[in-house]
């Protein structure tokens, strides 16, 4: 997941990050890794605007002309996050169809790269799970370091 | 705090620590996390394969 993206910044205890959209105007994105299953150690990628310092907007669409890069961006924090806590299993799905069809590209075209060090899953539409394959439309993903650490 | 080499022109600031409560308070993360629910409830994730 070695492509252009932009810088970020993490929190202290790396379940956040912040990096600045840089288009048309200069927009603020967030993406935090929210715990689901203590058990499983399970959670849930989040990705959003932030409005104003204030709040997240999950469902904001700024059609910045960097979309690629934002993806990119994200794509990029989860390989972080896995680095820091190899023990995560990661879950996500894009806040509207369009953005999951988005993270299916993006994983598509790392996949070859990633692969010797991650599974990724599938989330069919009939709930069901199963490897990654680029050439089926799924309603999330999931992604986990390939070996128990 | 980490930052990356990456293709941005200036390091972004902001005060990553107030992400939390901001994640926590904010309308739509909270619906897009409740919205998961049901789905999560039904995934089962195959054991992770052990190193050789």
């Amino acid at each position: 997941m070695n492509k252009p993206h932009y810088q970020y910044q993490t929190s202290a205890d790396g379940q956040y990050y912040f990096f600045e959209s840089i288009g048309k105007n200069t927009i603020p994105k967030v993406v935090g890794y929210i715990l689901r299953d203590e058990k499983s150690q399970l959670v849930e990628l989040v990705f959003g605007d932030l409005i104003d310092n204030q709040r997240i907007d999950v469902m904001a669409v700024s059609d910045n002309q960097d979309l690629e890069l934002v993806i990119t961006t994200v794509i990029d924090t989860l390989a972080d996050y896995l680095e820091r806590f190899p023990e995560k299993t990661v879950y996500f799905q894009g806040s509207t169809p369009s953005r999951t069809r988005l993270y299916r590209a993006a994983i598509a075209k790392s996949l070859s790269q990633i692969e010797h060090l991650y599974e990724v899953f599938g989330v069919l539409p009939n709930d069901q799970l199963e490897t990654f394959n680029k050439s089926h439309h799924y309603q999330a993903y999931i992604i986990r370091k390939k070996y128990e650490i | 705090m980490k930052s990356n080499t990456a293709t941005a022109p200036k390091q972004p600031t902001f005060d990553v620590e107030k992400l939390p409560a901001l994640f926590k308070d904010s309308p739509s993360v909270q619906k897009l996390l409740k919205e998961s629910d049901t789905l999560l409830a039904k995934l089962k994730l195959p054991p992770r394969p052990t190193a050789q």
